[in-house]
Formats: C-alpha cells, structure tokens, sequence
C-alpha cells in the first residue's frame, strides 16, 4: 500500500477548522484558491503564506502532513521550477554559458509559480485533512442542492462520491492482498519493459474487479433491503448548521481577499 | 534445512506519522516436515508473521533464511517462493485464468517449467486436492462452487511442489465436511511428501490434533513455542490473551469440577474419548 499519499487523507480532531461548517470549508477554498491566483507580485504572497501557517496552526495538523502533502508532486513542482527558469525571458542576465541563460526574471517567475503551486496543494489538503469525507460530500450535496431544480442529480452525485471514497482504502487492501497471493506463485511485477509489466497486472486485475462487482452488487442489497430508493424526502441524521464561526473565518477571509486587491492595485 | 527466523521485528509504515509495530523480535525455527501451529488473539501478527516466511514482507530488524536463503535478496526470491508456498485467508479469490487448468499453472509457469512438465504437475495437484482433471480441468474457475474454488486455488500452490507450505486459517468458512477434507489433505502431504507445515488457525481443536508444536502470538510477540501439552497446560494465560482451549480441555476441566478424576490433561478429543469409553467400560 502507498502511505505516502496525504493527499484526501482525512486526520480526525476537534480544532476550529475541523468544526467549521463543510459548506463554509469549501467556499472558503474557492476564495482561498482565488486568493492565490489573484496574487501576482512575490510581496503580496507574504499574505497567502501567512494565511496558510494560521490555517495549519488552528487546525493544529502538525508540519510533517505538510511536507508529506507536497511528496507525491514533488517531481512535478521541480519540473515547474526549471520549465519557467528556463523557458521566460528577461534582460537582468545572472549566469551565462554557453546558450543557457539564466536572469533574475526568470528565478523570480518559476520561485512565484512553484509557490503557488505550493499554497494550492497544501491548501486543499487543509479541507480534506480537516474535514471527514462523509461531512465533505454532505456540504457538497447542499452547496449542488440549488441545482436540482434543473434536474440535475445533485444527492446521487454526492452518494456516489461517498460510496467512492468508503471503498478507496477497501481496494487498496485488495490489491496489495491479490499482489501477494500472485507474488507467492511467482509472479513478477517489477522487472520487464513496460508491456511486460502491463501484462503482468491481469493476475491482478482480473480478480479485483472481479469482487469489486461482487461488493457492488452487495452493497446494493444490502441499500435496497433497507429501503434506499434514492434522495427523495431523504432526511439526514446529522443536519448542517451554520454557525457564528462561520460567519467569522468567512469575514476575515473575504477581508484578506479585499486586501490583497487593494495592495495589488496600490502601486508599491 | 529449516526456515529460521531470528529476531525478527516488523513495523507497517515507518517512519510516517502511522508506523506501528506489528512484530517485535521473535526467533523461532520451522524444522523438515514439521507441522507448526500458528495461533494468537485478532491483531496478534500472525499473518505479518508467515508473510515473512516467503520475503512477500522484509524484516524491518532481524533476519529470515529459507534453507539457509535469505529472504532480503532480491535475486533468492523466486527460489524462495518456490520452496514456500503461500496460501491466503480465501485463495479463492487470486483466480484468474479462464480454465481452472491454466490457472493451476500459473505458479509452474512462474518457476519456468516446460509445458508437459507443468501439465503433470497441474494434473497431479488437482488429484491431490480432489478434483477430477478430466471433469475440472477445462472449466472456468468462476463457474465453480466456493468449496470448490478453493481446492483450484490450493491445487495452484501445490503445483509449485513447494517443500514448506504456509496456510493462513485454510478452513475460514467452510462446512465441517470441507474442513475435514482440508485437513486430511494438509496432513497427507506431510505424510506422503516430508512437506513442512505452517498453519495459522483459531481452532485450536485443529491445532491440538495437528501440529507438532505450537507457537502463540500475543500482541507481535512470541509468548510461548511448545508442544500441545505444554502449550494447552497454560490454560489460564491462553484466556486471558483472548484465546481458548480445546474442546477435549475444556471437558476434562467441566468433568473434574463434578468430581471426575481424571489424571491427564487431554487436549485431544480422540484420545480423551478413548480414556471416557475404557473408564465406561471398566466401570460396567
Ligand atoms: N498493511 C498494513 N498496514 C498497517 N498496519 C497493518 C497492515 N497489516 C496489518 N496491520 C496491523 O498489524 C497488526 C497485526 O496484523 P495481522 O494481520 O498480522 O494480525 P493477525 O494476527 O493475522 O489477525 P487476524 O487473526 O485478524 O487475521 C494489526 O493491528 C493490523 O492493524
Ligand atoms: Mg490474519
């Protein structure tokens, strides 16, 4: 199994954030993303970089599930720094030889992207550590609920989506037990070319999908015989409520928002 | 030669923020042909433990040689693989292929065997588990019963002609005929082929009636190694571990406490029953 992967890992806790209003949560990381994206001069980024320390600090998720978050793109975030050191031109010339160039524009502009880069990951995986997935597919099922007058299917959507993420894990266990199993009859996944290795993962596929039906087909029994038939008149066990933190963390955001306009505006 | 483990310890995920400590330094040996049982409370290690015996896990500390091969050489693994086999909690559900005969044949395949060669040893390994090759051979596996499906996926292993053969709870729902057979098939093969036998179990009538020894596993340790007797003796640190006592114990005990004298501690329900029947006897 890959326990590298933090990325929609959820880590339980009873932190300001993590009971914020899942609605209010995702909102906020629309405003959040759109902080980052509105930020185009390096200076401005102190603020986005402060807002994500808070953010890390009340939801008191320690600094290891910061880094772990950046570890699987870590080849793409360097890919991203050379690709613009070498790709933007500029006049303040650093370093020459030969055809490579390197000038101080350039260092500025792939230090700036990588970052934001930076700040959109581990901001994104604040919502998913913080918040459970049942509680993030219920605040999107509200926030889609609006839609459903122009039929579209907000609650099987979210159901979907849950479903999804309860047998993520469930079939990560099987593969790595079906992996085994072969592995124990010899079977090799590691060498060969890349048809080889292909070709090697049918003992593996064949059975996994195998029972993932099997599950599928269960779980829809076992739904069916205790009556689900959809999101019609469907009430929850846990209703949404916002709150007066709510209000809060969206006013203070919005006025970091407002802020950093102004300051991109203001010529400094 | 044996498989000899020695201090071994095992952690899942170390060194992230999940790292846990399923085995801490346990040394044990499983001798030829012998017949070892594997027993322990739900979460004790057992399966950590045998997926060790064949490198499908690597010590974190510690070492283990198969024959004298260690498992954390990458190029021994295969020859490792060959000399244990490995048979999952429901290895029904690592079929593949679209004949019962082909998949038996993955494992030989694996090992590099000619064809005619693995066609003997698939046709021998479902004779082995009781299938008819004339009648299985050419079926689809997912067109078999669960009892059934079973027996092909262990022919899979026996195909391999492995000389250890690690079972993790073999019989986990099957009907008492399915057990039986299971277990007179595990038995043969120590009889009729020297093959060494690991097997995990939470029957400990299985156990007490099987194996030669027994090692108990209680929270990724090795608490105790020892024959039956020695083992089912210490009744008391057996149930306070979660664990039980055979079924021939626990009569003895209920027929002591109404006064019954009964010298031995039987663990064994055939022989128990063999003492009840003469004192019956003896009696009349
Ligand atoms: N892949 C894994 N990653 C992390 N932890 C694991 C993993 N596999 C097992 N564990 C943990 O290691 C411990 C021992 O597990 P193991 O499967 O060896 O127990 P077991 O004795 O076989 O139990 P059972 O009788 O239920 O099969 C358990 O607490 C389990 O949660
Ligand atoms: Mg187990």
């Amino acid at each position: 199994m890959n326990a590298n992967i933090t990325l929609g890992q959820f880590l339980p806790g009873d932190s300001a954030v993590h009971r914020l209003d899942p609605r209010t949560k995702i909102l906020l990381m629309v405003v959040y993303i759109a902080i980052v994206f509105v930020v185009k001069s390096l200076t401005v980024f102190l603020l986005p970089v402060v807002l994500l320390v808070v953010m890390f600090a009340f939801a008191h998720v320690p600094a290891s599930y910061f880094f772990s978050s950046l570890k699987p793109m870590r080849w793409l975030l360097a890919f991203m720094f050379v690709i613009n050191l070498f790709a933007t031109t500029g006049d303040t010339i650093l370093f020459q030889w030969k055809f490579i160039r390197l000038t101080q524009e350039a260092l500025l502009q792939a230090a700036f992207m990588t970052l934001r880069l930076i700040l959109l990951v581990a901001g994104t995986s604040i919502l998913t550590l913080t918040t459970s997935p049942i509680a993030l597919t219920d605040g999107l099922e509200k926030l889609m609920s609006p839609l459903r007058k122009l039929h579209f299917p907000a609650h099987e959507l979210a159901m979907m989506m849950t479903i999804a993420l309860r047998f993520i894990p469930t079939l990560m266990e099987e593969t790595d037990r079906i992996q085994k199993a072969q592995m124990a009859r010899g079977a090799d996944f590691e060498s060969g070319n890349i048809f080889q290795r292909a070709k090697s993962m049918i003992p593996v596929l064949v059975p996994l999908f195998v029972s993932a039906f099997r599950r599928a087909d269960e779980l829809a029994m076992a739904m069916e015989s205790r009556c689900y038939h959809g999101g019609e008149g469907r009430t929850r066990m846990r209703e949404l409520h916002f709150h007066w933190r709510d209000l809060t963390a969206t006013l203070l955001l919005l006025l970091v928002l407002a802020g950093i306009v102004v300051w991109e505006k203001l010529p400094l | 030669m044996p498989i000899v483990i020695e201090q071994l310890s095992h952690t899942y995920l170390p060194g992230s923020a999940l790292a846990y400590p399923a085995l801490s330094d346990i040394t044990l040996t499983v001798s030829d042909g012998e017949f070892l049982g594997v027993i322990g409370h739900t979460g004790s290690g057992k399966s950590t433990l045998i997926q060790h015996f064949n490198g499908l896990l690597l010590p974190t500390s510690g070492s283990v040689h198969v024959d004298g091969l260690d498992t954390r050489e990458k190029k021994l693994r295969k020859q490792i693989r060959s000399l244990v086999g490995m048979v999952f909690q429901y290895p029904e559900y690592q079929l593949f292929e679209e004949t019962v005969e082909r998949d038996v044949a993955f494992g030989p395949k694996n090992m590099g065997l000619d064809d005619a060669e693995a066609a003997t040893r698939v046709s021998e390994a479902l004779c082995l588990v009781g299938l008819d090759p004339a009648e299985f051979a050419e079926k689809s596996p997912f067109e078999l019963s669960g009892g059934e499906k079973r027996r092909a996926a262990l022919a899979g292993i026996l195909a391999m002609r492995p000389k250890y053969l690690v079972l993790d709870e073999p019989m986990a729902c099957l009907d008492p005929r399915g057990r039986r057979e299971i277990l007179a098939l595990i038995e043969s093969l120590r009889r009729d082929f020297g093959t060494g036998i690991v097997m995990v179990s939470h029957s400990m009538d299985d156990v007490a009636m099987y194996a030669d020894r027994i090692a108990v596993l209680d929270k990724g340790s090795l608490y105790l190694v020892g024959s039956p007797e020695e083992v089912f003796s210490r009744g008391a640190e057996l149930i306070e571990m979660g664990l039980n006592l055979p079924q021939a114990t626990q009569l003895v005990r209920a027929l002591r406490k109404r006064g019954v004298p009964i010298e031995h501690d039987y663990f064994r329900m055939d022989e128990l029953t063999k003492e009840l029947v003469g004192r019956w006897r003896h009696e009349r």
